[in-house]
């Protein structure tokens, strides 16, 4: 089993995400910790907190980093629905919720467990940055970071920035930094954006994905809606899934485009939060990053089928929607 | 009326000979420090206006960029800017490249257009100057940037930018009217290749031994860094778009210029910007993304060698080149 | 102005044509005549008066047969939901006004519209052609002075209730060999499944019909979107929906949409009940009775309709961001 963490600012994108790894078999979420990003602290919490309890699953949320380390915004306003969540009405236990903070959570079950806790990062990564602070011989000790965020040719938030490291430069320049000792796969932007769930998608979703299926179809409409507007997409980008099916299953991206590169974050100035990606290798500096550049948009969205709705959806997704 | 304000530099010689061969209304170059010190420059312009066999005025700016530190580029073009031809030319050029651009333009309010092929340093002084009689140009054509592709001088950046970022964002932010950019997106697709340079070589002459030989250094140096056959040359892109505008097409942007951090020298460019955004960023260049590589050739060499046309074009039937 | 009938059993796929159709500036529609079908005659007579309000058409509503001559509606499985429960999707909440509905019968407003038009009125048959063949039963010369009829059914190599039939023509075999008849002395284009069912709108079109149509696109999308499934995946195995009604009253508008050609058009009354036989190799030497519809363009399809019933700015936004 592999055990994974996640560090979270939930947000429809990280709850497709979330729900993904609690269907797989061999995954153990041990933990959600979260972050402010998409909403506000509370929240992020409580809707971690909703998801544990839509999906009946064993494990508890850590509250963690309220702002990041250089605030630049509150959230990620309306994309994602009033709630986060797409307004679809959700309950949760109190009980889910530990007294535990997730920087120290993320610590201690790492010394517990060295060398084999995964981290997913899908929101800003303060959290991994004040873990890094407060004890970086320990972080050195995760076995993997999968970071959504970034982009090498593009932004979302600025021409050159994505939002989640936007929101926090300066951590994500900190958690680049450990890249040399832990490797750490980041998903950008440049191939969320070539992995488009289609409308044809989510309708095919709906009709044969059950109750799980018409909930996570009701989830995302403020998405369709938005990627329409701004994107003129006729579906939606899903960043954080992708990251989460790269995270189980690297060949969604063909091993020759990624790229084992050096990494730098701009912390000022206009470029605040981009990613510089040293591709051609020009800069001669350690390697602290994995960035993967292309990717197989249909095996992507074939797996994501497969771990949520079962081989017998995945095998109609083929036949009806691919072909 | 046009001026051509360059940094020669390989590809800058290669653009002035174009602009001078073709009917272009080319009146003077002005020249600053950018890929060589402008001293050199003035004078590797001045070849290249010999070798086109037209004797137009060259006057020297800029012999240093506003604030950043001077870096030139003779590892990429040659201790001279020109492979190290060391050419002698005829006569020498004038000072005073940004007064002659603000009179010129005085005298002829909205006909002048400026094709800016090296650092923005000798624009954004003549903006400094009189900025009003900078907005009655009639064009203003750049080289430079990066959109959505890789830098050249870091993963980022490109040269002529990252050379003088602060030139490069004071002309931005003048938002002078019918600005056009072309940069790394455009130009990376356009390789002189050996076989053209070969073709040069076969085409014989005094012309066609300069091209041959300023190239030589350019190829060497692609070939060391990046393994490319051939060598990009990004200047007479803007030329062959001045002779023909369906060379290239551009799109409305907002660009901003990066100028300090890991980042310097960065374009940052936003298409499409939602209305709500406009008065915070408004278009104030078009960018160039798309480039029509064919076109670009047909100009290049049935300009610049005209008594070649039809071996231009065998060798372009048999697929020797393109 | 066409002079314009419309006889149709609504149904999803009607509704979308009838939209259409209203929007279409040089159709002046006389009247909506109904027929049983995908639903009994209470329910699509009742959809047809909706739309009459959806549409502000000023025409009347007029009550026709109730029973196919030729009865089938016993084999049809009493969940049949392809159309929704309401036949109209289930979802949208329509209103409809009683006075909008004709005393006269169907047959009657046919046969009088006719006879004060003489060759001049043009049938959109969209639903089994119950109404069409007792029109001719009872008054054959003046059916021969109907200018044209445009009808959604039958299909070449294709069915949709088993292998060879479509549902409007195997609903009422009898009645569609009736109005195949009198194709010796009009014109008569027939839609079949073979250009329909290729020419299907995609989730992402009802989607951007939904994003950028307003109102009444979103109505569109709520008639649509509950059948995508029981018909779209169910039955084609596609993500979208065909919109059969629609393909035939846009080639009405305009033909070069459909290629067709002229033929005789045989229909079974036993067996294969409603199965349409032709020589579509261009070589039949039996006496022609129809235009065939044989290959379809689907892009000009698709762009002309939501041209025709958004404006041109939609259409091209359709064009520049839409991949079906």
């Amino acid at each position: 089993m592999r055990k994974i963490i996640f560090d979270t600012d939930p947000g429809i994108d990280d709850a497709y995400a979330i729900i993904t790894a609690m269907k797989h078999p061999d995954i153990k979420v041990l933990g959600i910790c979260t972050v402010a990003g998409n909403k506000g602290i509370e929240f992020t919490t409580t809707n971690a907190q909703k998801l544990i309890k839509l999906m009946n699953y064993d494990c508890q949320v850590y509250k963690g980093a309220k702002d990041s380390l250089l605030k630049v915004a509150d959230d990620a306003g309306a994309t994602h629905g009033i709630d986060g969540l797409g307004g679809v009405p959700l309950v949760y236990d109190k009980s889910s919720l530990s007294s535990i903070s997730a920087v120290d959570y993320i610590l201690n079950t790492v010394k517990e467990n060295p060398n084999e806790i995964e981290i997913i990062a899908i929101g800003p990564v303060t959290n991994i940055a004040l873990a890094i602070r407060k004890d970086k011989e320990t972080m050195k000790k995760i076995k993997a970071i999968y970071t959504m965020g970034g982009g090498v040719y593009r932004g979302n938030i600025t021409p050159v920035a994505e939002f989640n490291y936007w929101y926090d430069a300066q951590a994500t320049k900190e958690m680049f930094e450990l890249g040399v000792d832990v490797p750490i796969h980041m998903i950008g932007l440049d191939i969320t954006h070539k992995s488009i769930v289609t409308n044809n998608d989510l309708e095919f979703m709906k009709m044969t994905g059950g109750e799980l299926g018409q909930l996570l179809y009701d989830m995302i409409l403020p998405y369709v809606e938005a990627y329409w507007k701004f994107s003129k997409y006729t579906g939606c980008v899903i960043h954080d899934l992708l990251c989460m099916i790269y995270a189980i299953d690297q060949t969604v991206c063909p091993k020759e485009a990624i790229y084992h590169s050096h990494l730098e974050v701009s912390t000022t100035g206009i470029t605040i939060g981009q990613t510089v990606v040293d591709i051609v290798d020009s800069w001669k500096q350690p390697k602290n990053v994995y960035v993967p550049l292309k990717v197989d948009e249909n095996k992507y969205k074939e797996l994501f089928f497969k771990i949520v709705f079962g081989e017998e959806v995945a095998e109609m997704y083929r036949k009806y929607v691919l072909s | 009326m046009i001026i051509l304000d360059v940094d020669p530099g390989i590809d800058d010689s290669l653009a002035i000979v174009l602009a001078l061969k073709s009917k272009l209304d080319v009146i003077a170059l002005t020249v600053s420090s950018g890929n060589i010190e402008v001293n050199q420059g003035s004078i590797n312009a001045i070849k290249a206006c010999e070798m086109a066999k037209k004797d137009i005025p060259v006057y020297k700016g800029a012999t240093k960029p506003l604030f950043k530190e001077y870096v030139d580029s003779q590892d990429t073009h040659g201790s001279d800017g020109l492979s190290g031809m060391y050419y002698k030319v005829k006569k020498e050029a004038m000072d005073g490249a940004i007064d002659f651009i603000l009179e010129t333009i005085k005298a002829n309010p909205y006909q002048v257009t400026i094709v800016a092929m090296g650092p923005l340093t000798n624009v954004a002084l003549a903006i400094q100057k009189d900025l009003e009689t900078m907005k009655q140009l009639k064009e203003l054509v750049i080289m430079g940037g990066a959109a959505k592709i890789h830098g050249n001088c870091s993963p980022v950046a490109e040269y002529n930018f990252w050379v003088d970022p602060d030139a490069a964002k004071q002309v931005f932010e003048a938002n002078l009217p019918n600005v056009t950019v072309a940069g790394l997106d455009v130009t990376y697709d356009i390789l002189f290749s050996p076989n053209m340079r070969e073709m040069v070589r076969q085409f014989g002459g005094e012309l066609a031994e300069y091209v041959h030989n300023i190239t030589q250094f350019y190829v060497d140096f692609h070939w060391a860094q990046e393994r490319t056959l051939g060598c990009i040359i990004n200047d007479p892109l803007l030329v062959a778009y001045m002779i023909d505008r369906s060379v290239l097409e551009a799109f409305d942007c907002h660009i901003d210029v990066e100028t300090s951090g890991i980042c310097i020298g960065e374009s940052v460019v936003a298409f499409d910007i939602p209305e709500a955004y406009l008065p915070l960023y408004p278009y104030n260049a078009k960018m160039c993304m798309k480039v029509d590589k064919t076109k670009f050739f047909d100009i290049f060499f049935e300009t610049i060698f005209p008594e070649h046309i039809e071996d231009y074009r065998l060798m372009k039937k048999r697929g020797y080149i393109l | 102005m066409r002079k314009i009938i419309i006889d149709t059993d609504p149904g999803t796929d009607d509704a979308i044509a009838i939209i259409a159709a209203s929007k279409q500036n040089d159709f002046d529609i006389l009247g909506i005549t109904t027929v049983a079908g995908n639903k009994g005659i209470d329910i699509t007579t009742s959809n047809a008066l909706k739309l009459i309000q959806l549409c502000t058409l000023k025409c009347k509503v007029y009550q026709g047969a109730e029973k196919s001559l030729q009865d089938q509606s016993h084999l049809m499985g009493d969940g049949d939901d392809s159309h929704g429960s309401d036949g109209l999707g289930g979802i949208v909440k329509l209103d409809y006004n009683l006075k909008d509905l004709s005393d006269k019968h169907a047959v009657d407003f046919i046969l009088e519209t006719v006879k004060a038009n003489p060759n001049e009125v043009e049938l959109l048959v969209i639903g089994p052609v119950t109404n069409i063949a007792l029109a001719i039963k009872k008054d054959f010369e003046t059916m021969k002075k109907v200018k044209a009829i445009y009808s959604m059914g039958g299909g070449i190599h294709s069915g949709n209730m088993n292998p060879v039939c479509e549902f409007n023509y195997w609903f009422d075999g009898l009645s569609t060999k009736l109005m195949f008849d009198l194709g010796e002395f009009v014109d008569i284009h027939m839609v079949g499944l073979n250009v329909t069912k290729p020419s299907y709108f995609s989730a992402n079109d009802f989607w951007f019909i939904r994003l950028e149509g307003g109102k009444l696109g979103r109505v569109i999308f709520d008639i649509q979107s509950a059948v995508m499934n029981t018909s779209g995946l169910k039955e084609e195995g596609i993500i979208g929906n065909i919109i059969h009604d629609l393909l035939t009253v846009m080639y009405m508008m305009d033909h070069s949409i459909l290629k067709t050609i002229r033929t005789k058009v045989h229909v079974s009354t036993k067996e294969y009940i409603g199965q349409t036989i032709a020589d579509i190799s261009g070589n039949s030497l039996e006496k022609e009775n129809a235009f065939v519809a044989i290959e379809v363009d689907i892009k000009k399809y698709k762009d002309s309709f939501i041209k025709l019933v958004f404006g041109e700015d939609v259409e091209l936004l359709y064009q520049n961001h839409v991949k079906s």
